[in-house]
């Protein structure tokens, strides 16, 4: 393609192919099988401050689009009323490809629908299945304006389980997901009793108290964990919310905003995370980078664009088809305490377990999330089980109020929709005890 | 045929003749443009086109699907989707062709198609303008954006349903802060180009300023909450709307499962899928199976009437296809709302918050945390306020609605027959209902 004559301070064009199999079965029974493959081609320019975006999947229209942009780009430059670069970043290598052992499309469509019957087999038993099979590759080509070009091949594969139970007037659900970077291997290690253990929580709900009400100490497990890194701490700490002045960590860095115990990663090269690239839309090399450091507020999260508004450096976090500052693998550290200890030393509580989702207001620091279960905690002992439980909290607070953190980390797949624009990524970290408002309806 | 989408018609019957069965083709042809403001500047001004076909094979009773963006690589496609039939779904036969559509008038409006980046910018310096009018007071516009898109649609198959359709949608939104956590929104769409952008400013702001200095509520209390049509909207997407959708139907996935004649709701709740409604966001002369579009009273004075359905969900079920089934050209199509019709509205909104006593809330968070199969629901509310007997409001620092859906609209339930509006799949005004309050 031919360089275009008009002067911009920078422009590039992202092409993404993707191809990928997607598979449901409700019962054991088909659902949904489907094929599919697509392309994209996304053209950005910049101007003094100002962006201009446009996405065609025709590539002969690309050329053309990119006149375009590049002109709206000078047009806006010159409405917007303060003038900046972009930030430093870390070029990424010219290749990346997902490490994996098996490639999903060596696997027969047949095959991949034998061994989800087979994950399911026993758990159908006890509760209606409903498993949702996923394989993408996608290629992405950057060339940018500044002369840097570098592909990469991202695979993610796996699948998501909802078990539903029936008791009298009763329906109550459980979900599990093992989604990851990577190929058909990931298939291949779930453990045989997955979707039975699934199953089991489902049925189990049926007889679960309501929870409590009202202020008090909660145990999160793992996977709640990651949603509150996410949602309450992760967003907060995107530097585009900084420089919309709508984040409570604005003016932070250095302070502590969070207990001594409690030091949180945005881990672009985690092994296997759903969230892991070899470079982000900018072409920034992945990085692990601090955000709360002991408690302390050590980093925000840049792009290119959010470092140079606030001339600092890119972290490598621009994600999604334009300009958005995104996580990807948002992790609490681990600590010294074990779930056993943990659940010991707290005299009254309730051990809240798994992730419905949950969102956070920047701008006030209030987050509310959904727990899958949970148990009562009285006297160092766990009580009764409790079902469709909340949380409410002010971040920062609940952040000071950690206490206890455990020693071992998960993480799980998730997707985020900031903006409106859907992206991968995972979250995770150990167990951890605070306080906060349980949203629950027994009184 | 509509310009720049492909012959759906021909291709389809071409995938018919390789494949030796049934075959649907669907075609799309989006385009958006899109600018924002970021702390009342100016940051960026897009346009995006997207366009792609869907194909649907069915061969011994059974769909296969598959898709593209590369219409020379047709054939492939339908290789993909004969090959996977062995695999799908249980479908004896795709829609009929002697269907005929309702026309939905005022669905595409030229001034919104003919449209560029730059032309919003006009309308997005109205709306931080008007934020920027009680700066004085301290607000600040944090954010405002305006999207205008134009979809061009075509579905065919090969027993002859054919069916095309353009419409346009502009909307647009303003966030503003004021004081240490007050933020008001305001934001709408519509299918023409009518919206008073200026006027989404000056309400986010008078919102933004009206939460100033809230107050903390504590404990646990029942209470009459008043949602505004976005909390409504918030709160029933991912509560009642998967009650009624046919597929958990099919499966007694839904606690309404059947119960179809029988008293579910409060005796005032009229809840209607009005796929033609006059303006509706939601009106379709058919869906993207071809299957006309109707008017379907899913709920009447509190009984249950009928569940959504797509076309091969219908089959399954062996119930009358509603024209619910929806999709993009990635995906195959699934059970959706039209425009939802929340009716028997007796009260004046006034008149409700007049009587105090109650809380008021313009927009709920964290409603996709909801427990779609059980209805259970933990709510945040935003923008809330108490309403005092005196009709004093105070605002709410924080708080969670709780309930379970199935009671709530069991219970007493106003609906207000006044301040209407469309939100995203609904069209309802300010509903009251009974839940706990937890902060």
């Amino acid at each position: 393609m031919a360089p275009s004559s008009a002067e911009v301070d920078y422009w590039d064009i992202e092409r993404m192919s993707g191809v990928g199999t997607i598979a449901r079965l409700k019962n054991g029974e088909i659902l949904e099988a489907k094929d599919g493959m697509s392309s994209s081609f996304n053209v950005r320019a910049f101007h003094r401050g100002a962006w201009a975006y446009g996405s065609t999947s025709e590539e002969f229209k690309v050329q053309g689009i990119l006149e375009r942009v590049k002109k709206s780009a000078l047009r806006l430059s010159k409405l917007v009323p303060s003038a900046y670069g972009l930030g430093r970043f870390r070029p990424a290598a010219k290749r990346y490809e997902t490490p994996m052992r098996i490639p999903p499309d060596e696997i027969p469509v047949e095959d991949k629908i034998g061994r989800l019957r087979e994950l399911v087999r026993g758990a159908g038993q006890i509760a209606d299945t409903d498993i949702s099979y996923a394989d993408s590759s996608v290629e992405v080509s950057l060339r940018t304006s500044e002369g840097f070009e570098a592909s990469q091949r991202i695979a993610r594969c796996g699948f998501s389980l909802t078990c539903i139970a029936r008791g009298g007037d009763r329906i109550e659900r459980m979900f599990q997901s093992e989604r990851k970077t990577g190929g058909w291997e990931i298939m291949e290690s779930v453990r045989p009793d997955y979707a039975l253990e699934c199953a089991r929580r489902a049925r189990a709900l049926l007889s679960a108290e309501q929870a409590p009400a009202g202020e008090m100490t909660v145990l999160m497990d793992p996977l709640l964990v990651g949603t509150f890194a996410h949602e309450a701490i992760g967003h907060m700490a995107e530097a585009d919310h900084i420089t919309n002045r709508d984040s409570v960590l604005e003016g932070k860095i250095g302070e502590r905003i969070g207990s001594e115990l409690v030091t949180i990663v945005e881990d672009k090269t985690l092994p296997g995370g759903y969230g892991t690239a070899g470079f982000d839309r900018d072409g920034a090399a992945p990085e692990r980078t601090v955000v709360v450091d002991k408690g302390v507020l050590r980093s925000y999260l840049h792009s290119r664009n959010s470092a140079g508004k606030m001339d600092s450096v890119s972290t490598g976090n621009c994600r999604g088809l334009f300009n958005n500052v995104r996580m990807s693998n948002t992790l609490v550290e681990g600590g010294s305490s074990t779930l056993e200890e943990m659940v010991k030393e707290t005299k009254e509580g309730v051990y809240l377990i798994g992730s419905s989702g949950g969102t956070a207001m920047t701008s006030d620091g209030y987050f509310n999330f959904s727990a899958l279960e949970g148990f009562l905690i009285r006297n160092g002992e766990l009580g009764a089980r409790v079902r469709d439980v909340a949380l409410l909290g002010n971040a920062l607070k609940t952040l000071l109020s950690i206490d206890l953190v455990g020693k071992e980390v998960r993480a799980e797949a998730g997707m985020c929709g900031k903006g409106g624009e859907w992206v991968p990524v995972g979250s995770g970290g150990p167990h951890v005890r605070a306080r906060a408002v349980v949203g629950g309806a027994g009184k | 045929m509509i310009k720049g989408l492909p012959d759906a018609e021909a291709l389809a019957k071409r995938a018919a003749k390789s494949s030796g069965g049934e075959a649907e083709v669907f075609c799309e042809l989006g385009r958006g443009i899109s600018a924002s403001a970021e702390s009342g500047a100016f940051s960026d001004i897009s346009e995006e086109e997207k366009s792609g076909f869907g194909v649907r094979i069915v061969l011994r009773g059974r769909a296969g699907f598959s898709f593209g963006n590369d219409v020379s690589k047709f054939d492939a496609v339908v290789a993909q989707a004969v090959a996977l039939s062995k695999f799908g779904t249980i479908l004896p036969r795709l829609p009929g062709g002697a269907e005929k559509y309702a026309r939905v008038p005022g669905a595409f409006d030229k001034k919104i198609d003919a449209l560029e980046g730059r032309d919003l910018l006009g309308r997005l310096k109205g709306m931080v303008d008007e934020m920027r009018t009680l700066r004085d007071v301290g607000v600040r516009p944090t954010w405002a954006g305006i999207e205008a898109t134009t979809s061009r649609e075509a579905v065919a198959n090969s027993l002859g349903a054919y069916m095309e359709f353009s419409y346009t949608e502009i909307g647009g939104g303003a966030y503003a802060s004021c004081g240490e956590g007050s933020t008001g929104f305001e934001g709408k769409e519509s299918r023409k180009n009518d919206l008073d952008f200026e006027s989404f400013g000056r309400i986010a702001a008078d919102r933004a300023v009206e939460g100033r200095n809230p107050q903390k509520i504590e404990g646990v209390k029942a209470a009459r909450i008043l949602l505004e049509p976005q909390a409504v909207s918030g709160l029933l997407s991912n509560t009642l709307l998967p009650a009624i959708d046919g597929e958990n139907v099919l499966h007694a996935n839904s606690r309404l499962a059947g119960k179809i004649g029988r008293k579910v709701f409060a005796a005032n709740l009229d809840i209607t899928d009005d796929g033609l409604l006059k303006g509706g966001l939601g009106s379709f002369p058919g869906d993207s199976e071809g299957v006309p579009c109707a008017k379907t009273q899913v709920v009447s004075k509190g009984i249950l009437k009928s569940f959504l359905y797509d076309w091969e969900t219908a089959m399954q079920a062996k119930a009358k296809p509603t024209g619910n089934g929806f999709r993009g050209f990635s995906g195959r199509p699934s059970i959706s709302p039209t425009n939802i019709v929340i009716g028997r509205g007796s009260a004046k909104r006034d008149d409700m918050l007049s009587e105090g006593g109650l809380f008021l809330v313009h927009w709920l968070s964290g409603t996709h945390t909801t427990n779609p199969f059980s209805g259970e629901f933990s709510v945040e509310m935003k923008n809330s306020f108490l309403v005092g007997k005196d009709g004093g409001k105070t605002p709410v620092k924080y708080g969670l609605i709780v309930g379970n859906i199935f009671d709530v609209l069991a219970d007493e339930v106003v609906v207000a027959r006044d301040c209407v509006e469309k939100a995203k799949s609904f069209v309802t005004g300010p509903v009251m209902l009974r839940a706990d309050v937890v902060a």
